[in-house]
């Protein structure tokens, strides 16, 4: 198809205006204070949360390892059947 | 790596793209090269503060363009609410090594009205194509094409009454 506007678009790219170099930039602002603020309180907040869910993990654990004493449940290994066979004559 | 360290890699992006942006807005705000140097100036700092936005969504080069004309519309605005600001003849002349011929051309882009004028610059000045130059103005890929043939529309005979054959 021909380009109804060839000649122009050669004519404006043959004078096309030159480049001046432009002055160096000033030095980049620091970034707003908020930006690297924000970012260190969502990893404080993640550790933090983080702490604190493994600490009432332990507080379970402990918690369950005490009712299982108070039940005076035995939980030595030894007492604990290591065969398919006496697994089946306990439930049996 | 950019958005992360990006003093020394914005500096580069500096050097690369600023003596376009710098014509694009010249052009935009009437020629003048005063207001067009400081607003270069304007347009990289505005990108460096939002460079932690950037969404790689388009490349640096339009998505700098895109903050380059916001900053020409902005200033613009700031000076009368006009979208056209009168022909500085004096700076018109001050690019040295500059044809009497590209001069008259830089005069009948400014003789159009903000839009034709950005589309033309965009893509006989600074070699973008129409999918980038569809990102930098916000519109779509075919109304840039049927824009960008109305405004030549207009141009030309600018040209013609200059004494040019195009």
């Amino acid at each position: 198809m021909k380009n109804e506007f060839e000649k122009l678009d050669n004519f404006m790219r043959e004078h096309k205006p030159v480049l001046a170099s432009p002055r160096p930039l000033k030095a980049p602002p620091a970034r707003s204070w908020w930006l690297p603020l924000t970012a260190s309180a969502a990893v404080a907040i993640a550790v933090l949360v983080t702490i604190n869910v493994q600490n009432r993990n332990a507080a379970l654990d402990q918690e369950a390892l005490a009712g299982m004493q108070a039940m005076d449940w035995d939980m030595s290994d030894d007492e604990l059947p290591t065969d398919v066979t006496d697994l089946v004559a306990l439930v049996d | 790596m950019l958005i992360t360290k990006s003093e020394e890699a914005f500096q580069a992006l500096y050097a690369s793209q600023a003596g376009g942006v710098r014509r694009f807005l010249q052009g935009m705000v009437g020629g003048n090269h005063h207001v067009a140097e400081e607003l270069t100036q304007d347009a990289f700092i505005k990108a460096w503060k939002a460079l932690p936005t950037f969404a790689f969504k388009s490349t640096l080069k339009t998505w700098v363009y895109t903050v380059a004309l916001n900053t020409a519309r902005d200033w613009l605005r700031g000076h009368g609410g006009k979208t056209f600001v009168a022909l500085d003849p004096d700076s018109l002349n001050a690019a040295e090594g500059e044809s009497p011929e590209t001069r008259a051309v830089k005069e009948a882009l400014l003789e159009l009205e903000e839009e034709p004028r950005a589309l033309l610059m965009l893509h006989y000045y600074e070699d973008l194509d129409l999918n980038e130059i569809a990102k930098v103005l916000g519109i779509p890929q075919g109304t840039v094409k049927s824009r960008l043939f109305a405004a030549k529309g207009k141009l030309r005979p600018k040209l013609v009454a200059k004494g040019f054959t195009v």
